[in-house]
């Protein structure tokens, strides 16, 4: 069924608020900033980006995620100036961004560049094997599907993917730790992510290889 | 694939050695289910990139779709409404003017509470005081009911006879009571300071004037 405006800008101002606010609050801890303070922030990022919308300044290939952290970075820290990291970012800034991430491209010009087998269904192109991949996607959880999400997608380092998530963020631990963790997390992450995946196509018969079986990582 | 994982993500980072490339290369060549692997591990990585992609272009159209009021509603932020602009000047003399309406109200609440106190005090001292004769002879009745007409009480004070010393007394006492019975203090207490001072010989009747006297001053 298809999304309304109203879902979908629902869906990203909901889904990237708890992290955004947390972030915000544990950056301009000093400042003694509340959750109210940070929800404002928040709130006024959506409002700059109707506007940078309605005035032409951001690009069509934006990634909307990326941009509204950069900016509500960018407003945090002309709020808060004295204390706390200066964000140079301008907000106003054009996102046009490739339309790739580095590693999204990556593994495009390396999809393009393996060679096929012979009686190989093409996945790549298959749209049952791309809906069943959208399913299993779909029903990937969180912190799974942030954390496969910002490492792939959105280039983030481990270290700033856990600077960014609450469960990594406030445990007290060091940023390299952090880091480990989040590297060890997304790898039994995406193992759990691919054996869904490859069962759900040996399932369809469009693999013929069944996936050995192992504990998922709920 | 517990650890293929790993030596996927840093292939397609290219974080190998070129040993270690080689043999990565030369393994896709010979072993079918490391290529298999391989393959759907891009396929994966193709499908979250694709999944992101998307939702960014939908969020961007929805935020170009979406008005600005729509979209102060789903963030939750009030609509701007134009304050009521204040007038402290006039928010200090209707503050004023409640605390004095309060005061006048309240000093006539006191002032009419006393008065209907000192008018049963005069009905008290009337009827303590004053006994009425049994003059048959008198155009008016000399009961307290009948000492209504002070007009003719007043024309019966100036007309007693001057050498019935008697007859003035009870003339003067009876215009004195319908004074305080019409509740006319000031009119009582001059006839009656008068009436104590020309019957002054006369010492029980100038007594019971002093002692109304007395009692009005109460």
């Amino acid at each position: 069924m298809e999304e309304t405006y109203e879902e979908i800008v629902r869906r990203w101002y909901v889904r990237l608020r708890p992290n955004f606010t947390d972030f915000l609050m544990d950056r301009y801890k000093q400042t003694n900033m509340r959750l109210a303070d940070a929800e404002n922030i928040y709130q006024d990022v959506f409002i700059a980006i109707h506007q940078n919308i309605a005035e032409g300044r951001i690009g069509a290939d934006c990634d909307w995620r990326n941009y509204i952290i950069r900016v509500g970075l960018n407003m945090a820290s002309k709020k808060y100036r004295r204390i706390g990291k200066q964000d140079s970012l301008d907000e106003t800034e054009s996102e046009d961004g490739e339309k790739f991430s580095a590693k999204a491209k990556k593994i495009h010009d390396l999809l393009k560049d393996l060679p096929a087998e012979e009686c190989e269904t093409n996945l790549y192109t298959d749209p049952e094997a791309q809906a069943l991949l959208g399913e299993e996607l779909i029903h990937t959880p969180e912190p799974c599907a942030s954390i496969i999400r910002n490492s792939y997608f959105g280039d983030m380092t481990d270290a700033e993917i856990a600077e960014e998530l609450a469960p990594y963020r406030d445990n007290g631990k060091s940023v390299a730790a952090n880091a480990k963790a989040v590297k060890a997390r997304r790898w039994l992450c995406m193992r759990d992510l691919v054996y869904r995946v490859k069962l759900a196509l040996f399932n369809a018969g469009i693999i013929d290889d069944k996936p050995e079986k192992w504990k998922r990582n709920g | 694939m517990d650890n293929n994982i790993e030596l996927f993500d840093r292939y397609i980072e290219d974080k190998l050695s070129e040993r270690e490339r080689r043999d990565f290369d030369r393994r896709l060549q010979d072993d079918k289910g490391f290529a298999t692997d391989f393959r759907i591990h891009l396929f994966t990585l193709q499908g979250i990139c694709r999944e992101a992609e998307q939702e960014n272009v939908e969020f961007g159209h929805a935020m170009k779709k979406i008005s600005e009021e729509d979209l102060m509603r789903i963030i939750g932020r009030a609509s701007t409404t134009v304050p009521l602009r204040r007038n402290p000047l006039r928010e200090r003399w209707v503050w004023v003017a409640s605390v004095a309406a309060i005061l006048v109200a309240g000093i006539f609440s006191v002032i009419s509470v006393h008065r209907s106190a000192m008018d049963n005090l005069d009905d008290v001292i009337v009827a303590y005081n004053y006994i009425p004769d049994s003059d048959r002879g008198s155009d008016y009745s000399t009961s307290v009911d009948g000492l209504v007409d002070i007009a003719a009480l007043e024309e019966a004070y100036q007309k007693a006879p001057t050498d019935d010393i008697q007859a003035r007394e009870d003339a003067g006492m009876r215009l004195a009571m319908a004074y305080l019975k019409a509740h006319d203090r000031k009119k009582a207490v001059e006839i009656l300071t008068d009436l104590s001072v020309r019957f002054a010989d006369d010492e029980e009747f100038a007594a019971q004037c002093k002692k109304i006297l007395n009692q009005l001053k109460q």
